[in-house]
């Protein structure tokens, strides 16, 4: 290893653990890497930049404060850092006591096919085939979805909201889920 | 509940929209289902990727200094709570006298451990400690991690695995100047683990870090210098 590593040349796991040591380059270098993905989710969901910052900012902490409790066998560090800033953003809608149920919810959080990706070009891919995917499902089901995914808005809240029976918005929710997952193993095997 | 039930609960579980006492008998069902949380697995990597898919956005300007300046330079409490409570390895007591780690970590979980320099913000200007970066070699010679190393004040390593090893608890230990030294242990799964610990050892003494299997076996090494 004879020569240093510039910081921003690390991994997202080592990035992670250097900011959970209170380590100050290192906590740079994974803020940095993650600011535009985090803000961006926020802002999607919530549609509102003061709001979103604060989740963003919030989401970051969080990433601090239980960086140990991350585990790289249930997904990666992006996925991890997602999940906290849709949970933050959810609660924050939750305290507005926000509607989400126009029909910008879904434009807000699937962006057409050429929005920037800042990632590997195999993420890029898979970001462009999932946003593909999402637009192609039936309206129905893009839409419980997304409501689900992004909103956090359960079963029986998507079925009060659409006045649809309580199965049929669990049904749509998983054909919705199930046709993401099979276009995700396809291409696996096809990569 | 069989799996054909269980089947109609998981993607909202994957979701994280499963309301609690449905969840608690769907954690129930996977506890002795590896059928059902193998499907659960790839649905939760669906559930991401679609996360993954919003859009990106810059955040407005200052946003870098005004996050970094919540974050305290030291490490977070609940993770020293809960390294305390589980740590398993690398106390003083076992570790060689001429080389001394540092006593603050080691989770059960055995990701990331904790210790630091207090009264500092991660928002205050860096310093001239140098991060390094190895490959994690196999006996066999294929590339199936790598190792970094901050040599800083304390010093940390962190090891991450995303190659083919058997499943199973590896030993983490580097080889010094003054002898070897454990340092911690990496939880294998499906090729993937991940293992970091704050340490007195410089790392400019380290020659090489190595994982061990349950028999001593060295099965991959990273040479630091």
């Amino acid at each position: 290893m004879g020569s240093s590593t510039p910081p921003d040349a690390l991994s997202d796991e080592a990035l992670l653990a250097g900011l959970t040591f209170g380590d100050v380059e290192a906590g740079q270098a994974f803020v940095r890497r993650f600011q535009s993905r985090v803000f961006g989710l926020a802002l999607a969901v919530l549609r509102d930049p003061v709001l979103a910052e604060d989740v963003a900012q919030e989401a970051f902490l969080r990433a601090w404060r239980h960086g140990s409790s991350y585990d790289p066998r249930r997904g990666t560090v992006a996925a991890w850092m997602a999940r906290i800033t849709r949970n933050l953003a959810i609660d924050a809608l939750r305290l507005r006591r926000a509607e989400v149920m126009d029909p910008q919810a879904m434009a807000a959080v699937v962006p057409p096919d050429d929005a920037s990706v800042e990632d590997s070009a195999v993420t890029a891919d898979t970001v462009a085939a999932v946003r593909r995917a999402l637009r192609h499902l039936p309206d129905e089901q893009a839409r419980a979805l997304v409501l689900a995914a992004f909103y956090g808005r359960t079963a029986e809240e998507i079925s009060r909201s659409e006045a649809i029976p309580l199965g049929t918005a669990k049904t749509r929710i998983r054909l919705g889920l199930r046709r993401i997952r099979l276009l995700l193993t396809t291409s696996a095997e096809e990569g | 509940m069989d799996c054909s039930e269980a089947g109609t609960m998981l993607d909202e579980l994957a979701l994280d929209v499963l309301p609690g006492d449905r969840r608690t008998a769907l954690l129930d069902h996977l506890e002795g289902c590896r059928g059902c949380r193998r499907l659960l697995e790839e649905l939760s990597e669906s559930a991401d990727a679609l996360l993954l898919a919003a859009p990106v956005a810059e955040p407005p300007a200052g946003f870098e200094d005004r996050v970094l300046g919540r974050i305290p330079a030291v490490p977070a409490e609940g993770a020293a709570r809960r390294t305390r409570a589980g740590s398993t390895w690398a106390r003083a007591d076992r570790r060689p006298a001429r080389i001394r780690m540092f006593a603050a970590a080691a989770a059960a979980a055995a990701l990331l451990a904790v210790g630091g320099v207090a009264g500092a913000r991660l928002g205050g200007s860096g310093d001239d400690r140098e991060f390094q970066t190895a490959q994690l070699i196999s006996t066999g010679g294929s590339d199936i991690g790598d190792v970094s190393t901050y040599a800083g004040r304390p010093a940390w390593f962190f090891m991450r695995l995303e190659g083919a090893l058997p499943n199973g608890t590896y030993q983490c230990v580097l080889d010094t100047d003054d002898g070897t030294v454990p340092i911690g242990s990496l939880w294998a799964h499906d090729g993937r683990g991940a293992w970091g610990e704050h340490v007195r050892v410089d790392p400019g003494h380290v020659t090489v870090a190595r994982l061990v299997d349950s028999h001593g076996t060295t099965v991959a090494t990273a040479r630091i210098h």
